[in-house]
């Protein structure tokens, strides 16, 4: 029996939370085990514990924003410790490789089409920089404008996690995103809701699974890190 | 002596010492051990602009100014507009100074040697170690992932 361990670095009311329970939903993942950190504080601590409970046949999947230390280390190097102690215990490793979980969504490509029109210039520029791997906060035009929506944020993830609020809230259907909520149109059933026709998700009607295949393929998901193939 | 900074690119050939350095972004950060030719590019580099100076030779072709930043340095402040390369990043970025690179990274370039992320919200694909092949220095990335620039 392959067990999958899911560490995250976010809280287990997060949205990233409700997100990672979709995924092992909408898969049909029976073997996991889900620990939260709740920051990256006791990250290290958590996977130290994993470590010490997997066997070489299962897998290990971190979900982990750009977050600017842990403990003693950055995070590439946090990485690359991790990366070499599961490869020390021949256990499969994975890791996610978003700036934050709230840009997942921001760099959807049919973001544009479902927001308020007064969003469409800004998804449709924040999606293409973020899926052709350009780094969007420096680009003045862009930011000065998503400023002038979100006010003063410190952080490029307080900026997104702001921003991808704003947008979703307005979105016919049960799209809104932020901290604590994760909207369950994204990747939920279509069958008893009302809004079916005004509805402008581009796979209203899919199930789940399909759902969340169309998405992975139209955001920043699209790379080495396939869930598909992981949560197998 | 070439520099394209838009293309990302940085190469310096000398009679002693050979560059060919990609860097990514506004913000690349050179990490690693000592001895792997992060000080000799700023001495090079330096000795060409007096060299410049003196003579009025053009060695430095390159569309801005490079400044070099470390412990003797008198630059406090970033000019927009510049190329920066920071030495000894752990005792010379200070809070103002990374204000300050927060606020001119739309139009100047930073290369920064040092071994911390400075708070400048980088991800791992804008860390960097200097590597040699076969006597050419070149930048290796541990990272270059899809939703990391």
């Amino acid at each position: 029996m392959i067990m999958i361990y899911i560490v995250s670095e976010g809280s287990p009311n997060g949205a990233e939370s409700m997100f990672i329970k979709n995924l092992l939903y909408i898969y049909n993942v029976k073997d996991y085990s889900l620990h939260f950190s709740s920051g990256n504080r006791r990250l290290n601590s958590v996977l130290t514990d994993v470590s010490n409970m997997v066997s070489h046949t299962d897998k290990v999947i971190l979900f982990v924003d750009n977050v600017s230390r842990i403990g003693k280390h950055t995070l590439r190097l946090f990485l690359r410790k991790w990366i070499s102690i599961f490869e020390g215990i021949d256990v499969a490793f994975y890791h996610t490789t978003y700036y934050c979980f709230e840009e997942i969504f921001l760099s959807y490509q049919y973001l544009s089409v479902m927001c308020n029109t007064e969003y469409k210039d800004i998804c449709d520029n924040l999606s293409n920089s973020l899926m052709n791997n350009v780094d969007y906060t420096t680009d003045k035009e862009l930011t000065t404008a998503i400023r002038h929506i979100v006010g003063e944020c410190r952080t490029r993830e307080h900026i997104s996690s702001a921003l991808l609020s704003i947008i979703t809230r307005g979105i016919l259907g049960k799209f809104h995103i932020n901290k604590g909520t994760l909207g369950e149109c994204w990747f939920g059933k279509c069958d008893s809701c009302r809004l079916q026709e005004r509805c402008r998700y581009r796979c209203k009607l899919l199930s789940s699974v399909d759902k969340f295949e169309h998405f992975e393929c139209a955001t920043i998901l699209a790379s080495d890190l396939s869930f598909k193939d992981v949560l197998k | 002596m070439e520099v394209y900074l838009r293309d990302m690119s940085l190469r310096l050939d000398t009679l002693s010492v050979r560059y060919d350095l990609e860097l990514r972004g506004h913000i690349t950060i050179i990490t690693g051990d000592s001895a792997t030719g992060k000080t000799l590019l700023i001495n090079r580099i330096q000795e060409l602009q007096v060299d410049e100076r003196l003579n009025n030779f053009k060695h430095l072709d390159v569309d801005r100014e490079i400044k070099i930043l470390g412990i003797e340095s008198e630059i406090t402040s970033i000019v927009n507009g510049c190329f920066y390369i920071i030495d000894n990043a752990d005792l010379v970025l200070d809070t103002t100074l990374r204000d300050d690179i927060m606020r001119n990274r739309f139009d100047s370039r930073f290369l920064i040697f040092g071994r911390s992320d400075y708070n400048l919200g980088l991800s791992p694909n804008y860390f960097g170690e200097f590597y040699n092949d076969s006597g050419v220095i070149k930048v290796h990335y541990d990272f270059s992932s899809k939703g990391w620039w």
